[in-house]
């Protein structure tokens, strides 16, 4: 069991699957996050500092490595 | 190998410039918060590069693209699902409350949170890892630059501890973030100079797919990210997504106070969370820099016994005069981001969480200042004296590493539960400390029984990782439940109007 044995059998590209649905997971709890939370020491609310458009290009840019590798 | 004049004096141009850099910081500092955090000022965008540039060491580069020489892309897991979800968890949940409970270090959270018996060994803990970390990183960088650039291991010693030394003392935490900052820009052009040159000698990255596989069918595997659970390195998928995502890549952005310590500067919550996020952005191409160049030197230089060797080899047969010198400033500028980095966090856990909780606790912040400064100095000294520990025993980065890998775990799991769960007590985090770093120890002395590879490390982080938490949570169920007033602040959304949350944070520091 400390082997992970009884995922053996599990085709790897269930590994690439789970990676994505985690990357998924990530987006959507990041865009559950209140505004105020987000902007909270910011100067002002300009899109520009909206950080879960931030997130949102990271979860896209690692997303496309774990789709393409 | 031998440098050329332009490469000297490129090189000599750097640590000249690095120095001026430095000392120019010097005069910013008049508090012991300037010293230590920077006098939280810190923008976002030097944050993030000095994160992921005091990640990656001079000894990366030559190990990182020897692991990738011999197993192929899967190492850049690492810097991939290996960073960008724990640095989101750490952006948008801990850094914030980090921030806002104003501590200088992760351990002083953890005094707050549960006891003074976990900061204690905890900071005990980093400053024994980061003390005699520097030790291994100054030998082995000397080792590197005797062998590359032909100066004596002295020599070595002597420049790199003058040149960080003069600016880590002087300057404090800017100093070390703004050289960063220069440092990463120099490892960049330096990496990707590496990089364009290898790929234009292979035909591109097809030639370079072609030639790789055209060496035979145990290299079929050099382009996956996964491996399967029976492979034979320590790199199954399971290992990867278990111990590295789930365990040792949170334990390492959310716990190490190396890393955290540059988001604690930061000048305003916004700014740290932002840092961090734009830290994940330059992550993203680390790979590039350690990673291919190992697949590079894979069909340029076939057969190497050494891994470690795949680097040297590509400086030497790859680069013309002047840009070996940039690449050797990069070299240096991996080196020196390291040493500065452990250095600073070093001499902040020391007097923060040991001299002045236990030593000298009615010292004023001048003398706090002072006395940071001169732990800067002693951990210098320090590091440059343990160095030749390495030769004397050459399996000495292996235990410091194995030795934090037992903590990694288990200080995840209490700060985890203790971040995200108001439940959890005092008492339970002190026992799952202890009880997790005895599965860890347990399950290395036993691992030829209990586990199939060789260096089943990111299967212990798991699964010591688990025994933690499940022992905390059993102990907190079995004692008290912490008063709602000392978790104020402490514990993720305890607390949702900001003022309140200052107000407690004060009346704490009152009172402490």
């Amino acid at each position: 069991m400390l082997n992970f044995n009884f995922l053996a059998n599990v085709p790897l590209i269930w590994a690439k699957v789970i990676v994505l649905i985690l990357f998924a997971v990530i987006f959507i709890l990041v865009w559950l996050l209140p505004m105020d939370y987000i902007y909270k020491g910011a100067p002002d609310r300009k899109l520009i500092r909206n950080l879960k458009l931030w997130a949102t290009l990271l979860v896209i840019l690692y997303g496309f490595l774990y789709v393409h590798f | 190998m031998s440098l050329s004049g332009i490469d000297f004096f490129i090189v000599l141009l750097y640590l000249g410039g690095m120095l001026f850099l430095g000392s120019f910081f010097k005069k910013y500092v008049h508090s012991s918060q300037d010293y230590f955090l920077g006098g939280k000022m810190l923008p976002f965008w030097a944050i993030g590069m000095s994160i992921v540039v005091s990640d990656i060491g001079a000894i990366d580069f030559v190990g990182a693209t020897g692991q990738a020489y011999r197993y192929g892309l899967v190492v850049a897991n690492f810097d991939w699902i290996g960073s960008m979800p724990a640095m989101m968890l750490a952006a948008f949940i801990f850094i914030p409350y980090y921030w806002r409970a104003g501590v200088y270090t992760i351990p002083e959270y953890l005094g707050k949170r549960y006891n003074d018996s976990v900061r204690t060994i905890e900071a005990l803990i980093w400053v024994v890892f980061m003390a005699f970390n520097l030790g291994i990183i100054f030998w082995a960088s000397a080792v590197l630059l005797n062998t590359l650039m032909g100066w004596s291991i002295g020599v070595s010693l002597m420049v790199t501890a003058i040149v960080v030394g003069f600016y880590t003392v002087s300057g404090g935490l800017s100093a070390v973030v703004m050289t960063d900052v220069v440092q990463m820009i120099i490892m960049f052009v330096g990496g990707f100079a590496v990089i364009f040159l290898g790929l234009w000698k292979l035909g591109g990255w097809s030639g370079l797919v072609e030639k790789i596989h055209a060496l035979g069918p145990q290299y079929s595997a050099h382009f996956t990210l996964f491996l399967p659970t029976n492979t034979t390195t320590p790199y199954p998928w399971t290992g990867i997504l278990f111990g590295l995502t789930f365990v040792l890549a949170p334990a390492y952005f959310i716990g190490n106070q190396a890393i955290v310590q540059r988001t604690l500067g930061a000048r305003d919550e916004w700014n740290a969370k932002a840092g961090v996020l734009w830290g994940s952005f330059f992550k993203f191409f680390i790979p590039a820099l350690i990673v291919l160049p190992g697949l590079i030197a894979l069909p340029l230089f076939p057969g190497l016994t050494n891994g470690d060797e795949a680097f040297p080899m590509l400086i030497r047969h790859l680069l013309p005069p002047g840009l070996t010198g940039l690449v050797f400033a990069a070299f240096f500028a991996a080196l020196m981001s390291s040493v500065d980095s452990y250095l600073n966090s070093a001499a902040t856990l020391w007097t923060k969480d040991i001299y002045q909780k236990f030593i000298k606790k009615d010292a004023d912040d001048r003398h706090l200042l002072r006395m940071g400064r001169l732990f800067t100095v002693v951990f210098l000294i320090i590091g440059v004296a343990t160095a030749p520990l390495n030769k004397l025993f050459p399996g000495m980065y292996v235990y410091v590493q194995t030795l934090l890998s037992f903590f990694q775990g288990p200080t995840l799991a209490i700060l985890l539960l203790g971040m995200l769960w108001s439940r959890i007590t005092q008492w339970g985090g002190l026992a799952g400390l202890g009880a997790g770093v005895c599965f860890s120890v347990a399950m290395y002395i036993f691992k030829g029984n209990l586990f199939t590879i060789d260096d089943p490390f990111l299967y212990i982080s798991w699964w010591s990782f688990l025994g933690a938490a499940i022992v905390t949570v059993l102990v907190s169920y079995f004692s008290s439940p912490e008063p709602l007033e000392k978790l104020h602040g402490l514990v993720y959304r305890l607390v949702t109007k900001d003022d309140d949350v200052q107000q407690l944070i004060q009346n704490r520091l009152n009172h402490d």
